[in-house]
This record gives structure tokens, sequence and C-alpha cells, in this order.
């Protein structure tokens, strides 16, 4: 008995390591991106405040570059305006939602400042300043200024949300050819925080560097978001598809300020598509 | 006992710098340094070897909650408290380390201390980038990633264990 009882004390803290490596792996292997997102979301409840506080003045050294980024869209805006405002009288009925001052747009936009960010992870993180309090909902889409996309939330609480970025080896995106719609999946391999891949191109879609790439709208709520540019392209062995190194447009390593849109309509949508009768052809 | 106070403040103060410097370094992806295991390489000799297995513990756990890295920082530091008596012995003979003490280069020699911190930072770090990679498809990369991240938290983790035994010096 003693025997063992000593046995055991020499053990026992090997034993204790064992058990608590296992355990670690175990919760490791089991944790998607979501459950990283959740731990960060609640993280920020306390030390999203220093965050919120650095970021402020980081953006005070960045307030240059943003204005002239808000004066280029502001810009871009006045002169789509122009356009409008050009367009017929017969056009602007048939295009209601373009004349009419009482329309509602179908879309919500909303600005939120970053507050922590990373680049040399796989599975980066973005942590914003706005959180349920301010509008934010799960699963909004996430663009730069420049109106390139960044990623989409994931979690938040009152006063915080935390996006997965374009930037995360877990996240998959469809993504296509502006010119011609040729689909393909963007994925990023880990490595270089400007570049992202996007493999199965059909050979018919005859991608060509400098090609625009932009999502497809299956995973996100939105299509023809930026994504960015082809940089160069590649054929596979069998000669069927291609894989193309896509050079993001938005600015992953200096992001500060970002827009969060939504779909107005996409509870809607959402509960349409969990509709029974959806469900019915989903099971049959 | 006495010890509990600057080794709270050491907890405290590389969990800030990590959180919220080291994790803002956004200068290249093969750049990550993990400078919060000074506190496991900085805990005393003497302590005993469930202590470093649970401080070892609060350390990866504290880090994965901050962090937003489910379990990652605990499988990675856990190994490093489990062994870190092993390696003191390997740079300390027993009698030093009987005494008790904090590791430092006083203690164990400019040149050990240094293998001492590579061994424990370049393990922790071996094994954090492995398992966050998962693949072996960019070996390269985890590995060069590996190398500088170690070679960066050694200057730091030395210059926080330099500031530290300074102070408790005093």
């Amino acid at each position: 008995m003693h025997k063992l009882i000593e046995f055991i004390r020499t053990i026992y803290v090997f034993v204790f390591f064992v058990v608590l490596e296992i355990l670690a792996i175990n919760y490791y292997a089991h944790s998607t991106h979501y459950t990283q997102a959740r731990l960060l979301t609640r993280a920020n409840s306390m030390v999203g405040g220093v965050h919120g506080m650095m970021a402020d003045v980081r953006g005070y050294f960045h307030l240059r570059q943003v204005n002239n980024e808000l004066l280029d869209h502001v810009a871009r805006l006045s002169e789509r305006l122009a356009g409008y405002e050009h367009i017929h009288l017969a056009d602007s009925v048939r295009m209601g939602i373009y004349s009419d001052p009482e329309s509602q747009s179908k879309f919500r936009v909303m600005h939120a400042t970053v507050i922590s960010n990373t680049v040399n992870r796989r599975q980066n993180l973005i942590v914003l300043n706005c959180g349920r309090r301010e509008g934010v909902t799960d699963n909004m889409t996430l663009v730069s200024p420049s109106g390139a996309l960044v990623g989409y939330v994931a979690d938040c609480t009152d006063d915080y949300a935390v996006a997965v970025s374009v930037l995360n080896t877990s996240m998959k995106l469809s993504g296509k050819l502006k010119h011609n719609n040729g689909l393909g999946s963007i994925t990023w391999d880990g490595c270089d925080p400007e570049v992202v891949t996007m493999s199965e191109l059909s050979k018919y879609a005859f991608p060509e560097v400098g090609q625009e790439v932009v999502t497809a709208g299956l995973e996100i709520s939105f299509s023809d978001v930026p994504i960015g540019t082809i940089e160069s392209v590649e054929l596979n062995e069998t000669g069927t598809q291609y894989t193309a190194r896509v050079r993001l447009a938005a600015p992953f390593s200096s992001l500060t300020d970002l827009l969060l849109i939504e779909r107005v309509d996409q509870r809607a949508i959402d509960s349409l598509k969990r509709s029974k009768k959806i469900d019915f052809y989903y099971k049959n | 006992m006495y010890r509990i106070l600057p080794y709270a403040l050491l907890f405290v103060a590389v969990v800030l710098l990590q959180v919220f410097l080291f994790d803002n370094l956004l200068i290249s992806s093969y750049l990550n340094p993990l400078i919060y295991i000074a506190f496991v390489l900085l805990l005393p000799i003497d302590t005993p070897a469930w202590v470093m297995l649970a401080l070892g513990l609060l350390t990866g756990v504290t880090m994965d909650w901050v962090m937003g890295i489910a379990g990652l920082n605990t499988l990675s530091t856990l190994p490093l408290a489990f062994f870190r008596q092993r390696l003191v012995g390997v740079f300390c003979n027993r009698e030093d380390a009987r005494e008790g003490g904090i590791p430092s280069p006083e203690r164990f020699g400019v040149h050990n201390f240094t293998e001492y911190l590579v061994i424990g930072v370049a393990t922790h770090h071996l094994l954090f980038f492995l398992f966050e990679a998962l693949s072996m498809s960019f070996l390269m990369h985890t590995l060069l990633k590996w190398i500088i991240s170690t070679v960066v938290s050694v200057g730091f983790v030395w210059l926080i264990a330099r500031v530290f035994t300074a102070n408790s010096s005093r």
C-alpha cells in the first residue's frame, strides 16, 4: 500500500500533465472560427476598452489617409448621383427605387472602427468597436472604405463585434470573375496576408492576369463586392481547372475604419430558406 | 510566498504586453512573437512540479481567452511548464536548484541562460506553430515563422528577465 502511494506520488504530476494536454488538444481540435470569435467577443468585454483607446490613438495618425479615402468616396458617390439625376423621367418612374424619395434602401450600412486586428495567424479575427446596441447583427458583411471585402461578423456582444477576416484559413468563400461570372472557391493558405487563392475555376472561364474577382454572393449576402485582382494563373495537371493567385483589394495590415452592410430583407430570406416547404425539398 | 506579488505583477505585465503590443504587430506573417511564456520561464527554480503545471495551465488558459484561440496556447504552454524543471536541471547543478531563486544570467551564466531561453521558447513556439498550421503543406512557411518568431521572442524574454531580476534583487 505504502509503495502504491509512493508510486502515485511520483507520477501524479505526469498524469495531471497528460490529462490536461489531452483536454487542451481536444478543445483545440473541436474549435471552429466561431468558437474563437465567441471567446474573443467575451474577452473584449474586459479588454475592449483599452483596445478602443489604442485604436483611437492609432486612428489619429491615419486621419489624413482616411480623409483622402472619404473624399474619394464622396467624389464617386457624387458622380453616381449626378448620373441618376440625368435619368429620364420615364426611366425614373420605371426604376421607382431611385426616384421615389420615400422608398427605403434595401441595404443598411453602418460604420465601425477596428480596435484589434491580426494578419500573422492562420485564424485571423477582427474586433470592432460596435455591437448589438448599435445595430450590429451576425453575418453582416464587412467592407473597407473603398468597398473591398474584408470579412463578415461572426459574433457580437452589446458593445463589440468580432468578424472573421478573409485572412482566415477556415473561411470558404465563392468568388467569380467580374467580366464573365466564372465561379471559383476563394481560400487563404495562411502565408501571404495580401494574396488569396481562387481554385476550381473552370477552363472555360479563361482567367487572365489583372482581371477583377468579386464575391459570388453564395456565403455572404452580397454579390459583386470586390475581392481583388488576379496576379497569376495556373492550369491544373488534367487541364480542366485553373488556380489563380488573387491580390486582395483591401489593405488588411492597415485597417482602421470599415463599413458593415446588411440586406434589410435578409431575415425574411433566411426564414424562407428555413421554411418547411423548402426543408421538404432538401430532405427528398 | 514572499515572491507572490512580483510574480503576479510579471504575469499581468506579460499578458498586457502580449495582447496590446505584440498581437498588434502587423509587420509580417512570419513574425508572431509570444512573449507571455517569460512568466513560466522565470518562475523560481525551486517551484514544485505541480505548481509549475498549474501556473502553466493558468497562463495558457488566460492567453487562449484574451487572444481568442481555443486551446492552442494551453497545449503549447503545458509541455513547457512540465519540462521546465528538467530544463533547469541541465543548466543548473542540483545544489543551486535546491537553493531556489529566479533563473537569470547571473545564476546560470550568460551563455547557459541564453541557451535555456532558446530551448524553452523554441519548444513552445514549435508546438504552437505546428498545431496552428495542422498541415505539412506550408512546412517551409511554418518553419521560417518559427525561427523568426523564436529569435524575436528570446530577445524580448531576455529583456523582460533583465528588468524583472533587476527589480527583484533590489
